[in-house]
């Protein structure tokens, strides 16, 4: 054997070793993007940009602390109670709003609920009436009920009066002793409730985009997905090293 | 670990960036554009079984509400109905007269994406548009690439704001 094929069979016994090495190192996080990626090519098709992530634990590591106590209204008998942006009707989310809801009362035939972003009418049942989404001013404090017809919106400094069958609003001098202070929701219940809180924008699809970035990862997960790209170049290069010398060989 | 919430409170934050409300009309400006004269007292229509049934099939789901609010004066109807594009509702305005869309006016954009449908170029297409009998606008509405489910939720309540103006102007 020449001292030529010696140090060729050294090179390809130490490219072999890192080819394998580089490989399973890679297949790992291949593996993860490579998965990721198909479910995010079905995302749509299986509704996971629409299904919002409500395991705490998930949630936790997005910096959201699930609360456990919630405040609402007994209304017709049942629980109203309102969980940041959502709204729920005894355990059933009933609504959403892009901002937290600040109050929830009931005239004799219907429930009204108000967040920053809008008024929504719903029957004793739960169902949505109709929403006005205009509010005349920004910093909602609360609201309460003036008369069967007539509901003020109070915010920091001044209120306005909503007319619940016309939807008109139109400024009223402050009552802030009209507003409402709500209790806590029974302890059973805001234990379901807690189990069902969720995020805005904080839905499966992200959740797996994340995944598949390497962002959930925290704040050096990109080096892994970096990796994933350096390791799969290496083992192209090893693979092509490998093939030519095998090739030369024969 | 601090790294991670630090990463986590950007991310939220990115969230709700994104979220962040675009007003370009409140109702009452878009009342004001609809009707020059001053703007009409609104009136409600009640969404029967068979408004619901047909706003299945013009929005693509059942329309959310019991009843739905316009303002109407001389032939001439004014709507402002939110529909959702991928996540957030986009509250759009539509004005119709004698069956056909006078204007389309985008109010409030909430999604992240396909804020496209606000300019002129594509708002402008719709006027003049009516319902044909297989219940698809009679005008051909170019897309927006990037902006298909925004461009989509535009033209679904397009088509269900022609087809309750003609159901309260009959």
């Amino acid at each position: 054997m020449t001292a030529r094929s010696k140090l060729r069979r050294v090179w390809v016994g130490h490219l072999w070793r890192w080819h394998r090495r580089l490989g399973l190192l890679a297949s790992c996080l291949v593996l993860l993007i490579a998965l990721t990626g198909f479910l995010l090519n079905h995302a749509d098709e299986w509704g996971w940009d629409k299904q919002h992530l409500h395991s705490s634990w998930l949630l936790k590591s997005y910096g959201v602390e699930v609360p456990t106590e919630f405040v609402g209204q007994k209304l017709f008998d049942r629980w109203w109670v309102l969980a940041n942006e959502q709204l729920f009707l005894q355990n059933e989310e009933v609504a959403r709003c892009g901002d937290a809801w600040k109050g929830v009362v009931a005239t004799q035939h219907m429930v009204i609920a108000a967040c920053e972003h809008k008024i929504a009418l719903f029957t004793a049942e739960g169902e949505l009436i109709e929403v006005m989404n205009s509010m005349p001013s920004s910093g909602l404090r609360g609201i309460g009920l003036l008369s069967e017809t007539l509901l003020l919106i109070q915010y920091e400094g001044k209120a306005f009066q909503f007319d619940l069958m016309s939807f008109s609003v139109a400024p009223v001098d402050s009552k802030p002793t009209t507003l409402q202070t709500l209790p806590p929701a029974p302890k059973a219940l805001a234990k379901i409730i807690s189990s069902q809180y969720s995020v805005p924008g904080l839905t499966w699809e992200r959740f797996v985009q994340d995944l598949h970035a390497g962002r959930w990862f925290g704040g050096w997960g990109w080096v892994l997905v970096d990796l994933t790209a350096l390791f799969l170049v290496m083992l192209s290069l090893t693979g092509v090293l490998l093939y030519s010398l095998h090739r030369r060989k024969a | 670990m601090k790294l991670i919430k630090y990463f986590s409170i950007l991310l939220l934050f990115g969230v709700g960036l994104a979220q962040a409300d675009q007003v370009f009309y409140t109702t009452e400006q878009f009342l004001q554009r609809a009707f020059p004269q001053g703007s009409p007292s609104s009136n409600v229509v009640w969404l029967t079984d068979q408004h619901k049934q047909r706003g299945k099939e013009l929005l693509g789901h059942a329309p959310a509400g019991l009843r739905l609010r316009y303002w109407a004066q001389e032939g001439r109807s004014a709507w402002v109905v939110d529909e959702i594009g991928k996540e957030h509702p986009i509250t759009i305005g539509v004005v119709i007269e004698q069956n056909q869309i006078q204007m389309v006016e985008i109010l409030v954009f909430r999604e992240s994406r396909g804020g496209e449908v606000r300019y002129d170029f594509f708002k402008k297409q719709f006027v003049g548009a009516q319902l044909n009998e297989e219940d698809r606008l009679n005008k051909n509405i170019d897309g927006i690439s990037g902006a298909t489910l925004s461009v989509n939720a535009v033209t679904a309540v397009a088509r269900w704001v022609l087809y309750l103006h003609g159901q309260v102007a009959a």
